[in-house]
């Protein structure tokens, strides 16, 4: 696992050390070219004031005069001690003066003038430009020049190492300046990447600091934009999260609540069974035992179903379903219940009615709302299913002919464990809760209203279709 | 001891029922708070069970009522809830005492006797009138140490009288507390019980005053 600083870092330093090299690089080779140019330059232009100034003056006693003062001056520059000066240059003349040459030649091959360091013989071959050539072992840059009248030939050299030994000292010393800026970058890069990141640590801290049940929001006061960001997301997290835990204890805690009526039950009909005076008493409670029992299991796996609906169904459990068979299914596995009420189940239909949804909670969601329409309604009643469906939703009704529910219970009998006054039936307050819960899942809509023969509930599911 | 149940949930209020009268207690169970706050203003009863989680009026708001209403029965209530500021907000709502589900016949009865002995004003679990000493626990009767075999309604009658010395009880009161709803009452059954009462304990404990109803006198 990497570290955001050793990244950063990483990343920072290969990326200053390949522009500096690149950058070190390109120096170089311009820092040569130049170098070259400007000693060409130079060389050219000496050729071509040794050879004016020769010109200038008519005829070959000028040269000599030429010959005599360079042979005077250039000796004494060649008996200076540059060792004992320590110092390249003086007053008289530079260390370098030995390493730069010339000669003027005749038009007919006559060495006219020379310096004191160069050779007899010419040391170009070529007539005029630039050339390079080897005298006494050592390599020499020279430039040829004619006369403008061709009698003259002058030809300036130097040793290359002269301008290789400036070439090197320029590059020696960028070298040394970008050696260090790379070290000099690293650190002012570690030390505001390591600044910087403070912030992320303090919030790191926060969060570590806290205690697994602390779900509080934070609260790090940090003004940098990505940490509020993080620290925003990571509240809404917190929240969504607290929310969830408050719902899991709030249904923990009613469905324990709720369970303690019937135990309550069970606990005082078996005292009245051990208690019986005769057999029939005792017969008559033990029934309200296994009622009681029967209850209690019936709740327990209500709440069970429930607490499966709880989290986020997976849309990979979604299938494309034909609804009017799950209906016509369901209904005939209850048919026996209505049988035994004589209640006649109508249900109007089309030949399919296809859905996207979770097969298993749409059957329970049948399932639950027909079972109420059954055992709610009257004996030798009706229940009206219908199934229509338009461009952009299927709306599932069902009308049964028991009591209804009174218009200001009709939202309240959604919520968990709430059950009408005076019901004839026994339920434990969930059916419904778990028919909301279905219908939310596939985002649809669950309306209760008045049947439309006036008497009895309408149920209506509206689902929608994508 | 005539009781009212107060109680929506049927498997529960059927033992519960069905227990109390066992015990000998005269029962009325009603189902909702409303009907609970007509019964309690119709009838006089020595205790009321509420269970406080009713639909539509709220256990707690009946009793809220009720003690409006400065009606003095004693309540005791039975809830699933067992937190403490749950029980503190019933008790403060004007309980007399709170029994958390499930709970046994046992306790309950305990309950209900704590509760009529601190009506009475006495810390005795028997009462004595003279020469007489009822136990309600035991639902028996002694004259002189000696047993007296008695009825559940001759019982009943017995402790009421004795309860209210001093005062006269009508007749249609004495009915009341013998019979719950359910119970037919036949004409002339106090006069019979009376009678009893009188065969087993003497003539001239219960007076009768002409016109207006029955008398215990006061023990001097």
């Amino acid at each position: 696992m990497k570290s955001i600083r050793s990244q950063l870092l990483t990343r920072l330093i290969i990326a200053s050390i390949i522009l500096v090299g690149g950058t070190a690089w390109f120096a170089y080779q311009d820092v040569r070219d130049e170098t070259r140019e400007l000693f060409d330059a130079q060389l050219a232009r000496s050729a071509r004031l040794v050879l004016s100034l020769a010109q200038t003056q008519d005829g070959v006693s000028s040269f000599s005069r030429i010959q005599e003062y360079l042979d005077e001056n250039g000796l004494a520059v060649m008996y200076i001690n540059f060792d004992a000066v320590d110092e390249q240059e003086t007053q008289q003349g530079h260390a370098y003066e030995s390493k730069l040459a010339f000669q003027i030649w005749d038009n007919e091959g006559n060495l006219v003038v020379k310096s004191y360091n160069a050779p007899l013989e010419p040391i170009a071959m070529v007539d005029s430009g630039f050339s390079n050539t080897m005298i006494n072992g050592r390599s020499w840059r020279t430039f040829s020049l004619k006369s403008s009248d061709q009698q003259y030939r002058c030809i300036t050299a130097e040793r290359i190492d002269v301008r290789n030994d400036l070439i090197f000292k320029i590059d020696d010393d960028l070298f040394y300046l970008l050696i260090t800026l790379v070290p000099a970058l690293s650190l002012i890069m570690y030390i505001s990447i390591t600044h910087g990141l403070k912030p992320l640590e303090s919030l790191t801290d926060e969060i570590d600091n806290r205690s697994g049940d602390n779900l509080s929001l934070i609260t790090n006061d940090a003004e940098i934009t990505d940490i509020v960001t993080i620290k925003n997301a990571l509240n809404q997290l917190l929240h969504r999260l607290k929310e969830t835990l408050a719902r899991e204890k709030r249904i923990t805690s009613d469905a324990a609540h709720e369970l303690r009526t019937p135990l309550a039950a069970i606990r005082l009909h078996t005292e009245l069974a051990r208690g019986a005076k005769n057999h029939e008493q005792q017969d008559e409670s033990l029934k309200q035992v296994i009622l009681g029992v029967d209850r209690t299991t019936h709740l327990v796996e209500q709440l069970l179903t429930l607490a499966r609906l709880e989290p986020d169904l997976d849309t990979e459990d979604f299938h494309t379903l034909d609804l009017t068979t799950l209906i016509a299914e369901e209904c005939a596995l209850l048919s026996p219940l209505a049988i035994e009420k004589n209640i006649d189940i109508t249900f109007n239909r089309k030949e399919t009615t296809h859905i996207h949804g979770n097969e298993s909670t749409l059957r329970l969601l049948i399932r639950n709302l027909l079972t109420n329409a059954i055992v709610y309604s009257f004996n030798d009643g009706t229940i009206d299913i219908e199934l229509t469906e338009d461009t952009e939703r299927i709306t599932f009704t069902i009308n049964d002919s028991g009591p209804g529910i009174p218009e200001q219970d009709r939202q309240r009998v959604l919520e968990r464990f709430y059950r009408l006054q005076n019901h004839a039936v026994s339920g434990c307050g969930i059916g419904l809760s778990i028919v909301d819960r279905v219908v939310q899942i596939h985002h649809g809509k669950l309306r209760l209203s008045q049947a439309d023969s006036g008497q009895g509930l309408k149920v209506i599911v509206t689902l929608p279709l994508n | 001891m005539k009781i009212l149940l107060v109680e929506d949930d049927a498997l529960l209020g059927d033992g519960i029922y069905c227990g109390l009268q066992r015990d000998a207690y005269i029962v009325d169970w009603v189902k909702n708070g409303e009907v609970a706050l007509t019964a309690i203003d119709k009838t006089s009863y020595d205790c009321v069970i509420l269970d406080l989680g009713l639909p539509k009026m709220s256990g707690l708001d009946v009793l809220k009522q009720m003690r409006e209403q400065d009606n003095p029965t004693p309540v005791l209530i039975l809830t699933a809830m067992d937190t403490v500021s749950d029980r503190v907000k019933g008790l403060d709502a004007g309980a007399d005492d709170y029994l958390v589900k499930p709970f046994e016949f046992a306790e309950l009865f305990a309950r209900i006797r704590a509760i009529s002995r601190r009506t009475r004003g006495s810390t005795s679990e028997t009462i004595k009138y003279k020469n007489i000493t009822i136990n309600p626990t035991a639902h028996t009767a002694e004259q002189d140490c000696k047993p007296v075999e008695l009825s559940r309604r001759e019982f009943s009658l017995l402790v009421e009288l004795i309860s209210n010395q001093g005062r006269v009880l009508s007749r249609h009161r004495l009915e009341q507390k013998l019979y719950s709803w359910s119970e037919e009452i036949e004409s002339n059954t106090i006069e019979v019980y009376i009678h009893h009462l009188r065969k087993k304990f003497g003539s001239d404990i219960i007076k009768t005053v002409r016109g207006i109803g029955y008398t215990v006198m006061k023990e001097t």
